[in-house]
């Protein structure tokens, strides 16, 4: 009898250890897990995406979908100083010699996809006039980060995702009080297109980016993601 | 005192002591598996927490550079107060959370902001530049202090 219970005693104290081995590994992975996505492939889209924004024309930057393209992916594009080989062009007076549009699109398999189209600028930077979902205008296209959630999906505390999806470009602007305004409308847009009734306060040269990308399985029954922000303010 | 005794062929089956000393054996190899897998989650832990604390940092750098010298501070700026106890129970703008979730469970990632500067920089000084400290302060896993990551630099009136 005392053999059978120190025998029970010592089964239970293996199987408690197997089933903290258990946990401990879950946990593991879970730290794991957060950690690649916070500082694996966001990290590195995140250096593309600031770089672009950082040199980008302010009133030239355009999100998508928007009033006059409303079945565009999320997105956004930009005029950019950059050349097709990637090159800054400067102009003789060492400005920006604006030369190609640069467009981050989100596709329909939750790419982020960043590609480029040349244009011919006269003298200013304005927004793009190109669709999106024209792929036929794509040059140096290439992934930037993939598994970024889709619009329309649901996610636990954030519930189901907008128009913009995980790609969610915004516009900063202030109230007099300080508060904060987020806008699809870039400050050129507001000043000249918009009547302002709607977005009382005043422009700023920030822009604001919820990047929110998941783990692969994400559509399954276990949701991974993270959601990072990101503020910039494109310098021309 | 025989475990399992095979009676057919007059084995005696395993022993209480060699019960005992696989168990320990056993327990010891699960003590080594345990240790790596605590430095293993402690290292991405930290790892993943720098990064966000650089990119939250990146941020706060990029609203100063918005920001008209000589007007009033937005609201989304964090105060100029030191984290103190229970500072996780904080709200933004002071307490920035990173929404992280894994298999369905939650993953901590709060920081504590905090922004610094003369007075300028807002309206309340007549100097045409303003000395401005960011700090962003973090909990990591297995350290009883804060980790901080601070940036210090001179804004002028443009």
């Amino acid at each position: 009898m005392v053999e059978l219970v120190i025998y029970f005693g010592l089964s239970v104290m293996v199987l408690g250890v197997l089933l903290s081995v258990l946990f401990t590994g879950r946990s593991n992975f879970e730290a794991t897990s957060s950690s690649y996505l916070v500082s694996q492939d966001a990290e590195a889209a995140l250096r593309w995406l600031k770089s672009d924004l950082q040199e980008a024309a302010l009133g030239s930057i355009r999100v998508y979908p928007n009033p006059q393209s409303p079945s565009s992916p999320p997105g956004i594009s930009m005029a950019s100083p950059r050349n097709l080989e990637n090159e800054f062009v400067v102009s003789k007076f060492g400005t920006p010699l604006w030369s190609t549009y640069v467009f981050y699109t989100l596709d329909s398999e939750g790419k982020l996809v960043r590609w480029m189209k040349e244009n011919d600028f006269q003298q200013y930077p304005e927004a793009s006039n190109l669709k999106p979902e024209d792929t036929t205008a794509r040059e140096r296209e290439r992934i930037v980060l993939r598994n970024v959630v889709q619009p329309g999906d649901e996610l636990a505390e954030f519930g189901i995702l907008g128009e913009r999806g995980g790609f969610d470009f915004q516009f900063v602007r202030y109230s007099d009080q300080g508060d904060e305004i987020l806008t699809s409308y870039n400050p050129y847009q507001v000043t000249t297109e918009l009547a302002d009734d709607n977005l009382e306060g005043r422009n700023t040269k920030l822009v604001s980016l919820l990047l929110t990308v998941a783990m692969s399985n994400y559509r399954e029954r276990n949701v991974s993601y993270v959601q990072l922000p990101i503020r910039v303010v494109p310098r021309h | 005192m025989p475990f399992f005794p095979n009676k057919s062929n007059g084995n005696k089956g395993m022993s209480l002591v060699e019960i005992i000393l696989a168990v320990f054996i056993f327990a010891v190899a699960t003590l080594i598996l345990f240790r790596a897998f605590t430095a293993n989650k402690r290292l991405s832990v930290q790892n993943r927490d720098r990064t966000a604390a650089q990119l939250l940092m990146g941020n706060m750098l990029e609203e100063l550079r918005a920001h008209r010298f000589g007007t009033a501070a937005p609201k989304t700026w964090p105060p100029d107060q030191e984290p103190g106890n229970g500072w996780e129970s904080g709200t933004f703008p002071a307490v920035q959370s990173i929404p992280a979730f894994v298999e369905g469970n939650k993953q901590q990632m709060l920081f504590h902001r905090q922004l610094s500067y003369e007075g300028s920089l807002i309206g309340k000084g007549n100097k045409d530049h303003d000395v401005v400290t960011a700090t962003i302060r973090w909990k990591d896993p297995g350290r009883s202090e804060l980790q901080q990551l601070q940036a210090r630099m001179v804004v002028r009136r443009r």
